[in-house]
């Protein structure tokens, strides 16, 4: 695991996640519009946690993970 | 299957207040302005509040600015955005009268305005603190 020390300073100011939403959805021909439907939230907002602009929170980022039947530490990467 | 560049589809139920406000705004700054013997600049300050209204109409559905100028909060993300603009919004405002109300004593002029308004803030913002506090 690494430690707030070894992390690149850059990560201090942009603290986001990567994650496998776009490659999920994609696999599913699901459209940003689409998941955002499927979700409640705006085509926009899927496409900036797909850029990892945004970090969802607690339950919007169950809400992804179980729609794609999968765990959030499987799909939300922190290093 | 669509693109990941479509138009914005969401719309917030509340999206009619900010066009509803301009236009009401507009047609109170007309009745003063005809009270005050000024019809063209109460038909001016009309046609800029209700063009103001059209623009955010217009713009909402089109692009995601368009829907955050008509208060839209329709998804967590939003919200922060519009949370964040405003504290921004409201730290340059505290700046502006801090330094309005320096400015103002050491040419030696009536500070009130500055003093009332950056009360106003720091009363506000207080509140704020104590209910937000009680509620996370």
């Amino acid at each position: 695991m690494e430690s707030d020390l070894d992390m690149p300073i850059w990560k201090a100011y942009f603290p986001y996640m990567d994650n496998d939403v776009r490659r999920l959805r994609a696999e599913r021909g699901l459209s940003q519009a689409d998941l955002g439907s499927a979700l409640g939230v705006s085509r926009q907002t899927v496409n900036a946690i797909e850029a990892g602009r945004y970090d969802p929170s607690l339950p919007l980022a169950f809400k992804l993970a179980r729609f794609f039947g999968q765990s959030i530490e499987e799909m939300f990467h922190v290093d | 299957m669509s693109t990941d560049h479509g138009r914005s589809t969401t719309t917030s139920p509340g999206s009619w207040v900010v066009p509803g406000v301009a236009v009401v705004l507009g047609l109170v700054m007309l009745g003063i302005q005809i009270a005050q013997d000024d019809l063209v600049l109460g038909l001016v300050l009309l046609a800029i509040m209700w063009g103001y209204g059209l623009v955010i109409v217009v713009l909402r559905r089109r692009t995601e600015i368009g829907e955050l100028l008509g208060g839209g909060v329709t998804d967590e993300r939003r919200q922060a955005i519009q949370v964040t603009a405003l504290a921004v919004t409201g730290q340059v405002l505290i700046v502006v009268l801090v330094g309005g109300f320096i400015v103002q004593m050491a040419r030696g002029g009536d500070t009130q305005p500055w003093t009332s308004l950056g009360a106003l803030g720091g009363v506000t913002y207080l509140l704020s603190l104590v209910v937000m506090r009680a509620r996370s």
